[in-house]
């Protein structure tokens, strides 16, 4: 009855007779086959693959036949039928061919259910075309497609589940699953066919169910961004914006959004149970794009829905007093939140706490939960401090409305909500509003953070193997694991860079969970079955000559699903812990006491690649090696907790982190290279001790050669490295490293491969779209290089199209942020600032330039900068190679304001503009406002002080050193504008390079000093640096007046130059001694983060 | 249908208690009672019940009666003893659900493997063949995969052995049509937490809420009466009720 019934059915299939008769066959092979591998197995070996694609591209041909008069004459009907007969039912036009076609996917959904081993032969068949052929709404019926997009559901888990995932090469030789199974499906066509299945009207369970799987087939195979970026072409991320916005109008009454409580329920709005599959896919798409996040955030149907607040009240259109109905109805999703104090009532409060507040707090140990604690009884004048945290503070109320939601509900539909809230956040982060996000900061960290923690904590709980609670079912089992893999990676989106947040993750005990949770992720895994029994042995191939080898050979089984849990749970352990100690010391000294350090290490050991390739059949364990996400979040965790000197020199040294690392240099994947050398930039700073082992270990000239990589990030993580590896290091070590490096590439790289800035002029006029960030945010190039601390790119463009003048004008206090300007247009501008910033590849390729070449101007500060007297064979070694000549004109260069045509392209036709205010700013009578403006053609800060620095440096060596400095009027000459930066670093820097070049050796030096000296009067350097003895900053203030001291002793007169050099002899002596500190990691900036 | 209704507040006890003083205080929405009855007869797949109640209560009928019927089939199959009929509707609905859970399939395969040795029991000097051949081909390969699966066959297995007359416990219990219903229960959750709905009627959370409720309350030595009954075997109307929940098919106790 069993195995004999597969050959007839098999047979027929093969040579069919009547469509019934194969209709009959078909269903007794599911049957069959249904939850038993081996028979599974036997009818993939005699070939049923063939016949099953022969049927489904049958079928989807017939279709195109059958549309192909139909959508012409009268596509607009049926398009109507397509609606209309959905509603009544689908049964109507049911045929035979669409029972055959429905039988055939669900034996190929249940083939699939086999694994991967199944899933290579159907690809091999190639049954994925036929399969999205027929996910064509107008002429397929919808259980067709349900039946149809379930079967492409299970092939894509399969892929999953595919060692593939383990390969180490970048570009396996083979496609592997997973790249065919996505080139297949992200085609124009079918994500076209998604979005129409998704925009259909949903009043029947049948469309619901069509909608559900189409999201969660894009949530499950949209991975890169060309990927995301075709979704959102097709309109897919509108639609469900749609989706969103019409269930928070009306939907489910727990999901209403403000003003929307009294609409009527409508059949229009999905179920409250697809909620989390709209979530999921939407957060699948905007992922990794604040383009992508703000065409959701700003889309129709949410602003409708969700309007910001200030559109009620700014545009003086309604009431006001409808504009404070709202906002209090925003706060009904928030609890009352005490709002973090400005400054001065902090301070206040601190110091002079209420009597009230503190017996109140005494009293009551409830109340006592530190910051939770709301003061009651604080009736006074300070009613500030009771002001709580009300929804107004958010961009969007969407905000309020997802925390409602993750806290108001649970398992996915808090998880969903969490995790689009992360994504929204990262996007207001970037571009924020003119609301201070401390607010924003506690109500996510007191409403959101703590769930997610016991999110964790309990999924982690139930998904130990080692407690023996009832196992409950499967589904449920499976939720759990979604649960612990997905809410570590929210927790880590959710909390990263964000002090409040990870305290607040730190406060609900997230360090010893995330631990235990790593360190299980190493446990051997239990095989999930058994193999079923046979009564025969082993089953006698009989290979049939007539089959296709390709279809009816098995693959390879692929990874255990609870391996492949272990993995990803192990990444998503790994990148929470990655992004809670990337700021706190303390956090990171818990983490050590937890045990984890061990774990990282062992996180960082790839897969022996050929061992994999010969042991095919040997499944690997947890401790066999690691995929690629996985080493990438170990190098991550590994970067955060190595920003402690401490533990550098403890932890990290005890479980020899650094011979992994310099491993995974030469890792055949560059994304890996590229977290490698992160984490190596903090692993070679002079005070670690890992430094000597790793650069005997080669890794020196490892990374000269990354250096030269095509991949930008490379070279830039690369340069960083090396800056750090060359401070303070022996001048053999330097030299060598110069040489690796070539000077001609060194000085092609600080040159820049496009030396010219300036936005093109095509491009409109977007700059008070994004206008939003740093004072002196003018220019794109300013804002470029912030994103070295902030690691979000912002680009203020200034460009010549009309209109633009008002805007520049405008003071920046005036300046609305984009948030509270909502009207179509502004939107518009806006979106595409932000999609230029992002997505247009020049733009790109500047601001990678731009940072790369400070980290290589970095890089020749470091190997100048040291007191020593090896410092000056450098400055002479650097000057010989490069020749001196050269070398002061790239500086030069660098200070240079950009070509006299650039300023007029950005700027156009105002003649106060094109005049250049900066030699002459005061004549002008500039205020800083108009400097902002006109420094779009000076190089960004960042990049002029390491070229300051470096001549500092140089000033620093022997006395032929500063003359040969003082002799390049003409650089010292685009010096002079940076005394009035409004950058004080710059203004210091200046200070500074004048103290250095007006220094003694000694007695022997006063005629050479007094010399440079009047040359820097001449130039106009001395009037300078008086002017900046009343700079309003006090340390720029101090050095100044120094400066001027060791000046005027040298232009007065040598009698009573004694004492005053042996002070400046010692604030030059404290400054030298500190400065090469500066310039290796001075503050955050040098340790390797984004 | 205010039947229902009626008999949750019917019971009135001679001398009330404070706590049933307070239950009569509280008025439960209508509308919450007719919804939860309407989930009720929606989800243990009582479609024409459900129509009819609809009608009776003035409310929206079921978005879609077609959603219902294949579970309505599949348990009447059941019910009757054709497990085989019901294995192949419910891999026509959808083959994962067995795929997904061989736990249920091993289930229904059992019942299966018992309807076919009944007919060996009942007639008698039947050929035990074909109990056989299906115990070998479907349940023996998948007894190994989970020791519980051994156990149970083994034990279905025994009722060949036994003559019918008199069983151990363990063993009549095999025999007993509640195990089709409970297999029955068990494949209507999982066509529902296929489509993913709720897996049960919320009646059945809100019973057992309630239980723990009371449980708890003991517990905690609150001041309630020693017995409270759920309402439901008070009446007349209460016991037809229960007939329904267990009732076969389309018959619906409740509204004739």
């Amino acid at each position: 009855m069993t195995r004999s019934s597969i050959p007839p059915a098999l047979l027929e299939l093969r040579n069919p007779s009547t469509p019934s008769a194969q209709i009959t066959a078909l269903r007794d092979l599911k049957n069959e086959i249904v939850g038993h591998d081996q028979r599974k197995e036997m009818a993939v070996r005699s070939g049923v693959v063939g016949p099953l694609v022969r049927i489904l591209s049958e079928g989807s041909r017939r279709v195109g036949k059958r549309n192909g008069g139909g959508v012409e004459l009268n596509g607009s009907a049926t398009r109507i039928r397509g609606g209309e007969a959905r509603i009544g039912g689908s049964q109507e036009d049911w045929s035979a061919e669409d029972e055959m076609r429905l039988q055939a996917v669900l034996v190929v959904g249940s083939l699939a259910l086999g694994g991967p081993a199944f899933v290579t032969p159907l690809l091999a068949g190639n049954i994925l075309p036929p399969l999205l052929d027929s996910l064509v709404l107008r002429d397929v019926p919808s259980k067709l497609i349900v039946a149809t997009l379930r079967t492409i559901i299970t092939i894509a888990d399969a892929v999953a589940l595919d060692r593939s995932w383990t390969e180490t090469a970048d570009g396996p030789l083979r496609p592997s699953a997973s790249t065919v199974m996505a080139s297949q499906l992200y085609t124009k066509t079918v994500v076209e066919s998604f979005a129409e299945i998704l925009v259909q009207p949903h009043p029947s369970m049948i469309v619901h169910q069509e909608i559900s799987l189409t999201v969660q087939l894009i949530t499950k195979t949209c991975q890169d961004d060309r990927q995301r970026n075709l979704l959102l072409g097709a309109g897919v991320l509108d639609v469900l914006a749609t989706k969103v916005a019409v269930m928070a109008a009306s939907g489910d009454v727990t999901l209403r959004a403000i003003g929307c409580e009294s609409r009527h329920q409508s059949r229009e709005a999905l179920p409250i149970m697809y909620l989390p599959d709209i979530l999921e896919a939407i957060c699948a798409i905007v992922k990794g794009s604040n383009y992508r996040t703000a065409r959701f955030l700003y889309s129709e149907p949410i602003t409708e829905i969700f309007p910001t607040s200030s559109k009620s009240s700014g545009a003086g259109e309604i009431p006001n007093l409808d504009g404070h109905a709202s906002s209090q109805g925003a706060d009904r999703f928030l609890p009352r939140l005490q709002a973090v104090a400005n400054k001065h009532e902090s301070q206040f409060s601190k110091a002079f706490p209420a009597l009230g507040s503190i017996s109140m707090l005494g009293m009551n140990p409830q109340v006592d939960g530190g910051q939770f604690a709301r003061i009651p009884s604080f009736i006074d004048a300070h009613a500030a401090m009771n002001r709580t945290i009300s929804g107004d503070e958010f961009e969007s109320p969407i905000f309020p409305w997802l925390i409602n939601i993750a806290r108001t509900r649970h398992g996915f539909d808090r998880l969903s909500a969490a995790s689009l809230l992360s994504m929204l956040k990262k996007y207001s982060e970037a571009y924020p509003s003119d609301e201070s996000p401390k607010n924003r900061e506690r109500a996510l960290a007191f409403l959101v953070v703590p769930l997610l923690v016991n999110m964790i904590q309990e999924a982690a709980h139930s998904c130990d193997t080692k407690n023996k609670s009832p196992p409950g079912n499967a589904q449920q089992r499976v939720n759990d694991r979604k649960f612990l893999e997905q809410a570590q990676i929210v927790l880590a989106d959710l909390i990263e860079g964000s002090p409040a947040l990870q305290k607040a993750a730190v406060d609900a005990r997230a360090i010893p969970t995330l631990c235990t949770i790593l360190k299980r992720s190493f446990d051997p895994v239990a095989a999930s079955s058994k193999p079923l029994w046979s009564p025969r042995t082993s089953a006698e191939d009989v290979i049939d000559p007539d089959v296709d080898p390709g279809s009816s050979t098995l693959g390879r089984p692929g990874l255990s699903s609870e391996l492949l849990h272990a993995l990803r749970y192990r990444e998503g352990a790994l990148r929470s812990i990655a992004a809670l100690t990337d700021r706190e010391d303390a956090y990171r000294k818990v983490v050590i006491e937890n045990g984890a350090v061990a774990c990282i290490t062992e996180a960082l050991v790839p897969y022996p690649s050929q061992e994999l390739e010969e042991s095919n059949a040997k499944q690997p364990g947890p401790k066999d090696g690691n995929p690629i996400p996985v080493l990438i979040a170990a190098c991550w965790a590994a970067r955060s907790m190595s920003r402690s000197v401490s533990i550098l020199r403890t932890s990290l040294i005890d479980y020899g982190v650094a011979k992994p690392i310099h491993g995974l240099l030469t890792h055949p994947n560059v994304e890996v290279q590229i977290a490698a050398t992160e984490v190596l930039c903090n692993l070679v700073l002079h005070f670690s001790p890992m430094r000597d082992s790793l650069i005997e270990a080669g890794s020196l000239k490892t990374i000269c050669e990354h250096a030269h990589s095509a991949n930008s990030r490379m070279r830039l993580n690369s340069l960083w490295a090396l800056k750090h590896m060359v401070l303070t290091a022996t001048n053999d070590i330097k030299t060598k490293c110069l040489d690796e490096l070539g000077t001609g590439w060194l000085i092609r790289t600080i040159q820049g491969e496009q030396k010219d800035y300036a936005g093109p002029p095509s491009q409109s006029h977007v700059s008070t779209a994004i206008g939003m960030r740093t004072p002196n945010a003018a220019g794109e190039q300013v804002d470029l290089l912030n994103a070295v601390d902030e690691p979000s790119m912002e680009i203020d463009e200034s460009s010549s199209s009309s209109g633009d003048e008002d805007e520049d004008n405008t003071p920046e206090v005036l300046r609305r942020p984009p948030h509270r300007a909502l009207n179509s247009s502004t939107i518009r501008s806006e979106l595409k600032a932000i999609k230029q910033s992002e997505q247009d590849p020049r733009l790109r390729a500047e601001h990678d330039d731009l940072r790369i070449q400070e980290q290589a101007l970095d890089f020749i500060r470091n190997l100048i900068a040291e007191s020593k007297a090896g410092a000056a064979e450098m400055i002479d070694h650097l000057l010989s190679t490069i020749g001196s000549t050269r070398f002061f004109e790239m500086m030069a260069s660098k200070l240079r304001p950009t070509s006299s045509s650039s300023p007029s392209t950005i700027f156009p036709p105002s003649p106060a503009r094109t005049r250049s205010p900066l030699s002459n700013p005061r004549d002008q009578g500039l205020t800083f406002g108009q400097l902002h403006f006109n420094q779009a053609v000076l190089a960004p800060p960042e990049i002029l002080l390491s070229v300051v620095f470096i001549l500092i440096h140089i000033a620093n060596g022997r006395p032929q050193h500063r003359a040969l400095l003082i002799s390049q009027t003409q650089l010292l000459n685009h010096v002079l504008p940076l005394f009035q930066h409004p950058d004080r670093r710059l203004r210091v820097a200046c200070v500074w390079l004048v103290i250095n070049l007006t220094w003694m050796d000694d007695s022997s030096d006063m005629p050479a000093a007094r010399d440079r000296a009047l040359s820097l009067k001449a130039l106009g350097v001395e009037q300078k640096v008086r002017e900046l003895t009343t700079d309003q900053d006090l340390d720029t203030r101090e050095r100044a007046k120094t400066a001027v001291e060791q000046m005027s002793k040298l232009l007065d007169g040598s009698g009573n130059g004694g004492p005053g050099l042996g002070l400046g002899g010692m604030d030059g002596g404290g400054f030298e001694s500190r400065r090469p500190l500066g310039s290796g990691f001075g503050g955050a900036r040098g340790w390797r983060g984004e | 249908m205010s039947s229902s209704t009626v008999s949750v507040s019917a019971a009135t006890p001679t001398t009330r208690h404070s706590f049933q003083r307070r239950v009569d205080e509280i008025k439960p929405s209508k509308t919450d009672i007719n919804f939860v009855i309407m989930d009720y007869l929606i989800n243990e797949g009582y479609p024409s019940a459900a129509k009819k109640f609809a009608m009776e209560a003035n409310i929206q009928p079921p978005i879609e009666e077609e959603s219902i019927l294949p579970r309505v089939e599949i348990r009447n199959a059941i019910y009757a003893g054709d497990i085989e009929k019901a294995i192949h509707k419910i891999n026509d609905l959808n083959p994962q659900i067995l795929d997904l859970d061989p736990t249920l399939h091993f289930a229904l395969l059992r019942l299966q493997l018992i309807e076919l040795i009944r007919k060996c029991m009942t007639t008698p000097d039947a050929d035990i063949t074909p109990a056989l051949t299906f115990a070998t081909s479907q349940l023996a390969p998948r007894a190994p995969t989970n020791p519980e699966f051994l156990e149970d066959l083994e034990r279905t297995m025994a009722l060949l052995i036994f003559p019918p007359e008199n069983l151990a416990p363990p063993l009549a219990a095999l025999l007993d049509p509640a195990l089709r219903q409970t297999v029955a229960t068990r494949v209507n959750e999982a066509i529902l937490g296929s489509q993913g709905a709720r897996r049960e009627a919320r009646i059945r959370n809100l019973v057992r809420l309630r239980a723990w409720a009371e449980r708890k309350a003991r517990d905690a030595g609150k001041d309630i009466p020693d017995k409270l009954d759920l309402g439901l075997n008070a009446d007349k109307e209460g016991d037809d009720e229960d007939d329904a929940m267990n009732g076969n098919g389309e018959t619906d106790a409740m509204v004739s």
